[in-house]
């Protein structure tokens, strides 16, 4: 067992900490502040190859693993704590790798090279107005008419939904719905890649709004109806009746990203609660740092941490023998309690360390000049549940660790 | 054109860290391709971005670091490789390796530019370009925040000394030294790090290139300190800061430095 | 040991001067222009000249070996500059000798023809000390030796034939408005805590009330772009008898430009910024509380000087 990251990991990593160092930490603070991420900043992150990292070569994406792109986002968010280019990101690394794994050659032809182009932007589509928790109630419903689908349905809470609107190419979501009708199960689940806004063009029937979010403000999270959204067949991912089963396995990839960023953005935070404690002196001279009380704080949230840490890197890991090695050494089930652990994990250290290190500043962590807060505000979002909440986090653990005839409650 | 980049691993000074008696913690110290050598690769890409041209780099030196800056130079786009065996490297003496980088350009050139950065930076010696142009007999630009290739085999360097501007016109061949002010370094992709994995490292032995790699060994090397008295006063408010203000005066005062 | 100096203006003259004096035996000094050789001849008992015209290193160097040619000394003393450095490159290896830079101190060893080399390495976090055998090319320190004063009757002055330079030179000198950094006795620096371009006016007017100079550190000059020049391992070294930082956090690389002074001071509102631990003085707290009152407490001695 080599715990350590190859050579090419770490030049890899490397890589995307000086290019972070560069064009996003002198800006993270304003695009926090302004509400957006600079057009030119996404274009130049599509240059440097920081989108579709685990996406193959043929489709326009870097051809790497998805532990390298978890480095990549926890660089990012080291560099932005506030993590809205963090996040931007990580569901443009993702979702893209999820369409890659299972939709059809001419969506993949068509949609990936200008989303590794940083053109284009892929996120996810699955919660709605009734419920985000619970897929299986999904009321959108997709309705075949020849070779294309009428979409119906309303989504809540998407990040992304004012910046494809605003990217050259375009972009959309990983749509989850139900084929011909509503009613509630697995049964008839369809994913679909949806594209209100494709090549410049705004497709009819995509009706947006943009929310106003607590923090993460540089991307915009809102909602959209569809009102008879006509989609091809061939954006169709996967078949009819896979689609509950593909979106938890987008979601996993998703999941150990999100874990990623919060984890990047705490480091950030424990780091400046480091040097406030060498620096800060109270009480005829002494550091911070030599009370025991606070030291001993600062150790156990860094246990917290790495321990976050290896949960990502582990379940990133398998994640790549899952999916990237031939033949795979897991199946997809075997990733969902290591991811859950990662997500479970990050989020609440983040939130843990913020709390604490924003303790230790007192009241000048109070002032929007120490900026911390907006670092506690961007990866609290997460601990409030995007993405898959933390409570789903603890279900999974409990029904594949205990067993899912005592676990679960949907029989 | 054909262009040779000098190439050297350097520590970060700023992570190096002490032993109580003042012995440099190097083993310990992140090491990696220096600010302006990697300045120079960038020059050299772009010359070759803009007029075509071959790009090798090369080192002095078997440490694992010496191997990886090869790796890192094919990163940003060089072409070939060329690194001279030597252990012990961070003890060679500055002639000894501008000789080993003069003969392996003399065995595998000819070059019509042999760039460098201008300072490595850890000892910033600033020397091994201009050793290198003395030992080969040809034209030396040290220093460049501007470089540009006028015509074919023309060049012109800008670079600020401490007296003003001066912009040299050379004929090539030449040496020309690269500030870490001449541009920003192509940060290198992902696909571009897998590729310089897979790419060969043409290995030299300085017997084959006929040099004598000569080592200088201290008698120590301590941490650099002048004591310095620390006399720090405290300015919270407005009034503090009226405070230490007048203490602060008076103490120079006594030092005698204000007129 | 016989000691050739290079020197391109009279500070640097009369520093490498008593640099030679420390090592004992005659010395000389090559100066690259007329003008120089007869403040020179007050320092040195020989003196050689070539009327070159504006910096070309090979040609400049080329000069320097036929006086050495002619000095046939143990060893050369050079600026530690950047013209000084590449000057030292071209001579060491075309006469085939050794060379150090970032020297501090130098001594002979009585009895054979080496000396003790004190030189800064690491960016300047370190001091390595070497024995080295002459001939050998040294690069000094700005500020490692007190500039000496003029001794004895006017040296001897050779001419040297001016060799062709090696590139054509087009050079533009800087406008020098006010004092210089590189020759004042007070350099008040602005770092990292100056918020804008027009903040400047603070450290230039308390540069202005000490009778001193004013620069930056690096990423003000190259990064913003507020000056032309700073003070660094790259840029100037500066040895004023008082150094004033103002908001300026203290890296490697910049101390390596401001240690020579002889008081250095620090303004800066971070307790742990690493110019605390190499300050005589320093004041913890807002550059922009403290700088007015300490031009409030010069005001009766600001003004013009």
């Amino acid at each position: 067992m080599d715990f350590l990251l190859s050579e090419d990991e770490r030049r890899f990593q490397e890589s995307v900490s000086e290019f972070a160092k560069r064009h996003i930490e002198p800006r993270w603070i304003e695009i926090d502040e302004k509400g957006r991420i600079p057009l030119e900043l996404i274009k130049s992150m599509g240059d440097q190859g920081l989108f579709a990292i685990p996406v193959p070569d043929k489709y326009g994406g870097m051809g790497g693993t998805v532990l390298m792109a978890a480095l990549a986002i926890e660089e990012i968010a080291y560099h932005d704590p506030a993590v809205a280019v963090a996040v931007y990101a990580l569901l443009n690394n993702g979702w893209p790798l999820a369409l890659s794994l299972f939709g059809s050659e001419a969506a993949k032809q068509e949609i990936l090279p200008k989303v590794a182009s940083g053109d284009a932007f892929f996120g996810i589509g699955s919660t709605e107005p009734q419920g985000g928790s619970d897929v299986a109630g999904t009321r959108t419903v997709a309705r075949r008419s020849g070779n294309k689908w009428v979409v119906n349905g309303e989504k809540t809470y998407i990040s992304g939904v004012r910046e494809i609107q605003e990217l050259p190419a375009g972009g959309g979501f990983f749509l989850v719905s139900k084929a011909e009708s509503a009613e509630y199960g697995h049964r008839n689940m369809v994913d679909f890649a949806l594209l209100p806004k494709w090549n410049g063009k705004m497709r009819d029937g995509w009706k947006p709004t943009v929310y106003d979010d607590i923090g993460r403000h540089g991307l915009s999270t809102g909602g959209f109806k569809l009102e008879d959204f006509e989609v091809e067949d061939d954006l169709r991912i996967g078949d009819v009746g896979k689609g509950f089963y593909l979106l938890m396995e987008g979601f996993n990839i998703a999941r150990v990203l999100v874990a990623a960023a919060t984890i990047g953005s705490a480091r950030w935070a424990l780091d400046r609660g480091a040097e406030w404690l060498r620096s800060r002196r109270l009480f005829q001279g002494r550091p911070l740092a030599s009370f025991e009380g606070i030291s001993f704080r600062f150790s156990e949230l860094y246990a917290e941490l790495e321990a976050a840490k290896y949960f990502v890197y582990r379940a990133a890991w398998m994640i790549d023998k899952t999916y990237l090695e031939n033949p795979p050494r897991f199946k997809p089930k075997d990733l969902n309690v290591p991811v859950s652990l990662a997500k479970m994990k990050g989020p609440e250290t983040a939130t843990r360390i913020y709390e604490e290190v924003l303790k230790w500043l007192g009241a000048y962590g109070y002032t929007k000049e120490s900026a911390v807060y907006r670092g506690w505000l961007g990866t609290f979002s997460y601990t409030i549940g995007a993405e898959g909440t933390q409570n789903i986090m603890r279900y999974i653990i409990a029904r594949d660790v205990i067993g899912s005839e005592y676990v679960s409650h949907t029989g | 054109m054909k262009i040779l980049v000098a190439v050297k691993p350097t520590f970060d000074i700023g992570q190096l860290k002490f032993e109580k008696d003042g012995t440099p913690l190097l083993d310990a110290c992140p090491v990696s391709l220096g600010e302006a050598d990697r300045c120079a690769l960038e020059e050299a890409m772009r010359i070759k971005e803009r007029l075509g041209a071959t790009v090798a780099a090369a080192t002095v030196g078997s440490s694992e670091a010496h191997y990886k800056a090869i790796r890192d130079s094919y990163a940003m786009g060089a072409d070939e490789g060329y690194l001279v065996k030597a252990d012990d490297p961070w003890k060679l003496d500055a002639l000894s390796v501008a000789s080993a980088i003069a003969r392996v350009a003399a065995a595998t050139g000819p070059y019509d530019l042999v760039l460098t950065g201008s300072g490595a930076g850890d000892t910033h010696a600033s020397v091994i370009g201009p050793m290198i142009a003395g030992i080969l007999g040809i034209p030396l630009i040290a220093g460049v925040d501007r470089l540009e290739v006028r015509g074919p085999g023309v060049v012109a360097g800008t670079c600020k000394l401490e007296d003003g501007s001066y912009t040299y016109e050379a004929r090539t061949p030449a040496v020309v030294t690269v500030t870490s002010e001449a541009n920003a370094p192509r940060i290198p992709n992902l696909r571009a790090i897998l590729r310089s994995k897979g790419m060969q490292i043409r290995e030299m032995s300085a017997e084959e290139l006929g040099v004598d790699l000569r080592r200088l060994e201290p008698l120590s090397v301590r941490k650099y300190e002048i004591k310095r008295k620390r006399i720090i006063y405290k300015a919270e408010d407005q009034k503090g800061a009226a405070e230490a203000s007048a203490e602060l005066l008076a103490a120079l005062r006594s030092e005698g430095v204000l007129s | 040991m016989r000691v050739l100096a290079y020197a391109d203006n009279r500070s640097w003259a009369a520093q490498l001067a008593s640099a030679a004096d420390a090592l004992g035996g005659d010395a000389a000094v090559f100066v690259p222009g007329r003008e120089l050789a007869d403040d020179a001849a007050k320092l040195y008992s020989e003196v050689f000249f070539s009327g070159l015209g504006p910096f070309e290193p090979v040609s400049y160097s080329a000069a320097f070996s036929e006086a050495a040619r002619s000095f046939k000394p143990d060893l050369a003393l050079l600026p530690c500059t950047n013209k000084g450095r590449s000057i030292a490159g071209l001579y060491s290896s075309a006469a085939g000798i050794r060379s150090a830079t970032d020297v501090i101190s130098l001594s002979a060893r009585a009895g054979d023809s080496s000396i003790t080399v004190r030189r800064l390495v690491y960016g300047g976090r370190a001091e390595a000390e070497f024995l080295m055998s002459a001939p050998a090319a040294i690069c000094v320190v700005q500020g490692s030796y007190p500039e000496r004063g003029p001794r004895g009757g006017p040296g001897q002055v050779h001419e040297v034939p001016a060799p062709d330079p090696a590139s054509s030179v087009d050079f533009k000198p800087k406008r020098r408005e006010g004092a210089q950094p590189e020759e004042a006795e007070v350099v008040v620096v602005a770092g990292r805590g100056i918020r804008s371009k027009e903040d400047l006016e603070l450290v230039k007017g308390l540069a202005r009330a000490l009778g001193g100079a004013w620069s930056v550190t690096r990423p003000l000059a190259a990064d913003q772009g507020w000056a032309d020049s700073w003070v660094g391992i790259s840029g100037l070294v500066v040895s004023p008898k008082l150094y004033i930082g103002v908001g300026v956090s203290g890296q490697p690389h910049h101390m390596m430009g401001a240690r020579g002074s002889k008081i250095i001071v620090a303004i800066n509102k971070d307790p742990g910024a690493p110019i605390f631990e190499e300050c005589d003085y320093g004041i913890v707290g807002d550059l922009y509380a403290v700088v007015p009152e300490l031009l409030k407490l010069l005001g009766g001695k600001g003004g013009d000087r």
